[in-house]
């Protein structure tokens, strides 16, 4: 039973998922097949609580099975009829799959065949052996027990939003301000919870592995545009290889949620960046407007700081875009209208409330009661969590070398996005941490830093792996 | 072909090295039994020396020394205490440097447990452990009385060392309250008793691999960087050259990391699956919360009619929020003038007293009740016969 309502619990939102992606890019069908499905997983279900969250706070419906399924129930029949009625249906049932280049042409070592296969067994092992215990064994982190799990609890009883956590007449220690965190999560488990009739553990923790199991895919098919199958699988062990990357692939948090949903984000940039016309331009930014939105619904942090520097990455493209003449200003205007309506229509509502009820901008604390003030200990906390522990095996060794290696190229145009949001993300997560005097102790006790750069660990693994192949397969001449 | 076999020779004469290697492990054996002392023993500060057959006795009223300048001769990195002790206590083997005449010590700590005991120690804990022992011996704290059969202190050969610094390179963390934030990742150290208590250490006071790997990829990128300048003649190809290798380097590096820590998780799902997962019902222990889910699902029957009950632990963390969460909508707290149930998990001070109250530490604390359900001897499910009244405030704080 808990099965069933784990694959009924994630197909319902993932459908509504698909419909969304197919309607914005209609015009041109970018994505292929499989990645379509894949990013509907990861997608679908934020967008389908967030439905079940406006309708509610507007007071139309409960937090229950009814209040989920009615609303999303009649947006899925709409997202239908649009599908059928704009011809996009049509255009999925008889479009030729979409074009992806495939450098694999050449039959690859038999050493190298075997050695992949040994690490791609590796890689299952080790994902399998998570999955197993992420489904057995009960809710043990503090994170998990304090916010996540039991606001979605909370929900789940009480039918509603509630905005506070009983404390025991002050007994137990809340975690201060976990309601300012975006009740996505947590709704996905009380519709889990809905769905199954009772509060059942392995449901809703096990929902976390689709989002594990959502980037790892996302991860394979953004390399497979561009890469061989040996290069894309091999990517894919680098990533399951970085320890905190699997264990919270395989744990009940947030920050696989969160980095799952930046990666399409990201992954939808990089794809306009190098997309050929005005149409594949146009599709490839309406997706990212879905993706845009449906993050800020994820996590703080993607308010505060992936938002600005997506909208800087964009404001990139399309100045590159304009100077290059594959695009008019007029098509600019109305496309940036679109995007943007299609952003903040998924955006807004959750900001708004947040505005009307008090809630604070910021991880947990307010961003602007934050009191300023640099800390030497937190920079030595920083080069000790990344340098002497093995959290990101080498990767924060990779990227500056690949980034030295590379040179110039790593900053040209389209690769040049990938870098500069790395660089920037890493600074920016780095800078919180060493002048925000509330978080100097999350850094020097290592509760917080790691978790932020989880979000962008999949990002920056993938420019290691791109510049790297770009390094030994693109050399520059003699 | 010629210099093949010397290769070879040069390794099967280092292959039979190894064992003369190997016995060259020295120890300093310190003996306190009757007839068999081998030292000139002093004691200072409070504390008396008493021979017995089987070792001295020491006792102590203040902090007292028993203290040796006999020389051991040898740099040690580990030693090891016989003892007959009739409680629990902690005393510390201390020296004074041998490279000069400063009266600073340094010290280790030794956990002594009741009864008889051999206990290894690891005098790498300290940072000084290679300054050398002019004078050195133990340092018992106040009130403490013990039995001293024998010290001794080894050190160990470089075959050893390095046989260890392998083992301490693949001996795992567990899975513990801090690993969704960090993981130590592998250790080195050449001392065999340390590399037993490596993780016991936050931080780690031995050596990072990570650190060591990282350094000595470091130093190979800038050694084939020199070498690309200096041998090859196109720009281009020298960057090629030196791309490749670091990449060839980097992936070899990374594999082994991986490997280290891949294999760590997977032991971590191992415990769990051999002493939770797999366990029979009432026999299931989850990591350091040993028997609570346990306890949890015994109690909660007892709760599904109640809004709030009174909960106390061992700790407050991380046990109350995830009561909290676990019988949701009943939610644990202090409210003893108003709740009638308590709930007690692993508390032996707090028990049902003559009258039928709860006690702890000798103090009632609640109002007549029975208990609902026994889990084990110190947890327990209780319910006053009688709405408590107001003013019954437990005497002493509600957690330890």
């Amino acid at each position: 039973m808990n099965l069933l309502a784990l694959i009924i619990g994630i197909a319902v939102p993932g459908s509504l998922g698909w419909l969304a992606l197919l309607l914005l890019e209609k015009n041109r069908l970018v994505l292929t097949s499989l990645e379509r499905i894949v990013w509907a997983l990861v997608l679908g279900p934020t967008l389908f609580v967030f439905l079940a969250f406006v309708f509610h706070v507007i007071g139309f419906t409960k937090l229950n099975l009814i209040g989920f399924l009615l609303p999303n129930i009649v947006i899925l029949a709409i997202l239908v009829f649009l599908a059928i009625r704009t011809g996009a249906w049509a255009k999925f049932r008889t479009a030729n799959p979409v074009p992806v280049s495939d450098p694999g042409t050449k039959p690859i070592k038999r050493w190298i065949f075997v050695g992949l296969i040994l690490l791609g067994i590796w890689t299952a092992v080790k994902i399998f052996a998570g999955a197993v215990d992420l489904f057995s064994v009960p809710t043990y982190w503090d994170d998990s027990f304090n916010n996540w799990n039991m606001r979605g609890k909370i929900f789940f009883v009480s039918e509603q939003l509630e905005l506070t956590i009983p404390n025991g007449n002050g007994y137990i220690q809340n975690a201060e301000g976990v309601s300012s965190y975006p009740p996505s999560l947590p709704l996905i488990k009380t519709w889990l919870g809905d769905l199954r009739g009772s509060w059942e553990e392995p449901v809703v923790n096990g929902v976390h592995l689709l989002w594990f199991i959502g980037l790892i895919l996302s991860f394979y098919l953004f390399l497979r545009r561009s890469e061989t199958k040996a290069v894309s699988v091999f990517g894919v062990y680098l990533l399951v290889s970085l320890p905190l990357m699997l264990i919270h692939g395989t744990n009940p948090y947030a920050e696989i949620f969160l980095a799952s949903h930046l990666f399409i984000t990201v992954s939808c940039l990089i794809n306009a960046s190098r997309a050929k016309d005005t149409e594949e331009l146009t599709s490839w930014l309406k997706l990212f407007g879905l993706a845009f939105g449906l993050l800020l619904f994820t996590k703080n942090e993607a308010t505060v700081i992936y938002a600005p520097l997506l909208i800087l990455m964009l404001a990139w493209i399309i100045r590159e875009k304009l100077r290059g003449n594959r695009i008019t200003p007029k098509q600019i205007k109305i496309l940036a209208a679109k995007v943007a309506l299609v952003a903040a229509c998924l955006g807004l509502p959750w900001i708004a409330f947040k505005w009307f009820n008090g809630l604070t901008f910021g991880n947990a604390k307010s961003v602007t009661a934050t009191q300023l003030g640099f800390s030497l200990n937190v920079l030595n906390a920083i080069w000790f969590q990344l340098t002497h522990e093995a959290n990101w095996l080498l990767l924060p060794l990779s990227i500056p070398l690949v980034i030295i290696l590379s040179g110039k190229r790593s900053f040209r145009f389209p690769i040049g996005i990938l870098t500069a949001f790395v660089l920037l993300a890493i600074f920016i997560q780095f800078m919180i941490f060493t002048i925000a005097v509330p978080l100097h102790a999350e850094a020097v006790n290592q509760t917080g830093l790691n978790r932020g750069l989880l979000h962008i660990a999949p990002v920056a693994l993938l420019l290691v792996i791109l510049l790297t192949r770009q390094l030994m397969l693109e050399p520059e001449k003699d | 072909m010629r210099n093949l076999r010397f290769v070879w020779l040069i390794l099967i004469a280092a292959g039979l090295a190894l064992p003369s290697l190997a016995a060259a492990k020295e120890t300093e054996t310190l003996e306190f039994s009757e007839n068999k002392i081998n030292a000139n023993w002093t004691g200072h500060g409070t504390i008396t020396l008493e021979q017995q057959p089987t070792g001295i006795l020491l006792r102590t009223t203040g902090t007292g020394y028993i203290l040796t300048e006999m020389s051991v001769g040898i740099i040690p990195q580990t030693g090891q205490i016989t003892v007959s002790s009739p409680a629990n206590a902690e005393i510390y083997f201390a020296w004074f440097p041998g490279n000069n005449t400063s009266k600073e010590s340094y010290d280790v700590p030794i956990a002594v447990p009741a009864g008889d005991s051999i206990i290894p120690f690891s005098l790498l804990q300290n940072q000084n452990w290679q300054a050398g022992m002019r004078q050195y011996g133990l340092v018992l704290p106040p009130k403490t009385t013990l039995l001293l059969h024998r010290i001794e202190l080894t050190q160990w050969n470089p075959f050893e060392q390095l046989l260890t610094g392998i083992r301490s390179f693949w001996t795992f963390d567990s899975f513990r309250p801090y690993s969704i934030n960090f993981v130590w990742g592998p250790q080195l150290t050449t001392d065999p008793v340390l590399r037993d208590i490596i993780f016991d250490y936050q931080p780690p006071i031995t050596i990072s691999g990570t650190y060591v790997i990282n350094g000595l990829l470091l130093l190979c990128v800038v050694i084939f960087a020199f070498l690309a300048i200096k041998l090859g003649k196109f720009p281009a190809r020298r960057k090629a050259l030196l791309v490749s290798n670091t990449m060839i380097l980097i992936l070899a590096f990374w594999a082994a990391l991986d490997l280290r820590m891949g294999s760590e998780f997977i032991s971590w799902f191992a415990h769990d699956y051999q002493t939770y997962i797999s366990a029979p019902d009432g026999f299931k222990a989850f990591r350091d919360r040993d028997r609570f889910y346990d306890f949890t699902a015994f109690a909660s029957p007892y709760l599904f009619d109640r809004q709030s009950y009174v909960f106390f632990a061992t700790t407050m963390w991380p046990f109350l929020g995830d009561m909290r969460y676990l019988t949701y909508p009943a939610i644990p707290g202090i409210a003893f003038d108003r709740d009638d149930t308590w709930v007690i998990y692993s508390r032996p001070d707090i028990m049902v007293g003559p009258d039928n109250r709860l006690i702890m530490d000798g103090t009632p604390i609640s109002e007549p009740g029975k208990i609902l359900g026994r889990f084990d001897e110190s947890s327990f499910v209780f319910r006053t016969l009688q709405k408590p009244s107001a003013g019954q405030p437990p005497a002493t704080s509600p957690s330890k």
